[in-house]
């Protein structure tokens, strides 16, 4: 319930905030993980489990990186990949993983709720800062929130290839697609 | 000044998290570490797709969406 309500939240956020194709994205979400709870877990999007041989993941992935950064910004190259990419780890994220508890509980629990914190810490900074930005006297010259600051960066070619590469192999890692044959 | 604050409150959020992780990584049975953290947490279903769509979200908030800016 408590990462539903995150999402819910963050849809409520996006809509308010005017980035209503965001707001739409969590909130369509948000109604799926309700109607999954509701009918117990089993609403299937796709009956066979995605798999593909790591060579061909890399090899796909590493292109639409290129793509993401060689194709001009905020342009529908860019659009069709994004998109891409969401409905695949969509698809891919959809069927659980088995657990492999490797570590106490203990260290886990205190581990989740450093990581929450900090996650909520710098949500509630972001936010107060975007409030602030449109608000007071000196908007986003005196109260940047990341967007503006990473603008520069994400606008250069050099920029957006780290900022490509880091965020492809987050997901990569998230997805454990390095850990599957 | 207040725009060395506001930055300042980023790198703070930054700085604990990096902390964070090279303590788990020389204490793991104290402090799991972010990665055996997530492959627990990811277990469920709801909490993947949570952690998947922030994932992506920030890649497309920050690589292609524009900036909003609200008249309030």
């Amino acid at each position: 319930m408590l990462w539903i309500s995150i999402l819910g939240i963050m849809a409520g956020f996006q809509t308010w905030r005017g980035a209503y194709v965001d707001g739409i994205l969590f909130f369509s979400l948000v109604a799926m993980l309700i109607l999954d709870r509701l009918t117990g877990g089993r609403l299937i999007i796709i009956k066979k489990t995605i798999s593909a041989p790591k060579i061909l993941t890399l090899a796909v992935t590493g292109t639409l990186g290129v793509v993401l950064v060689l194709a001009p910004r905020h342009s529908w190259v860019d659009l069709a990949v994004f998109v891409a990419i969401g409905v695949t780890v969509l698809l891919v994220a959809w069927e659980p993983a088995p657990d492999r508890e490797q570590r106490p509980h203990a260290a886990l629990l205190r581990s989740m709720w450093m990581w929450s914190m900090l996650a909520v810490a710098i949500c509630v900074w972001e936010a107060a800062a975007f409030v602030l930005s449109v608000t007071m006297p000196g908007g986003n010259e005196n109260y940047p929130t990341i967007s503006v600051l990473f603008d520069p960066f994400v606008e250069n070619v050099w920029g957006r290839l780290v900022f490509v590469g880091l965020w492809l192999a987050a997901g990569y890692g998230l997805l454990r697609f390095w850990r599957r044959s | 000044m207040i725009r060395t604050i506001v930055i300042a409150g980023y790198l703070v959020v930054v700085a604990v998290a990096i902390f964070s992780e090279i303590y788990a990584q020389r204490k793991p049975n104290n402090f799991a570490p972010i990665g055996d953290m997530l492959e627990h947490v990811m277990t469920s279903r709801t909490t993947r797709i949570g952690v998947i769509a922030a994932w992506w979200w920030f890649g497309w908030h920050f690589a292609f969406a524009d900036t909003v800016q609200l008249e309030l």
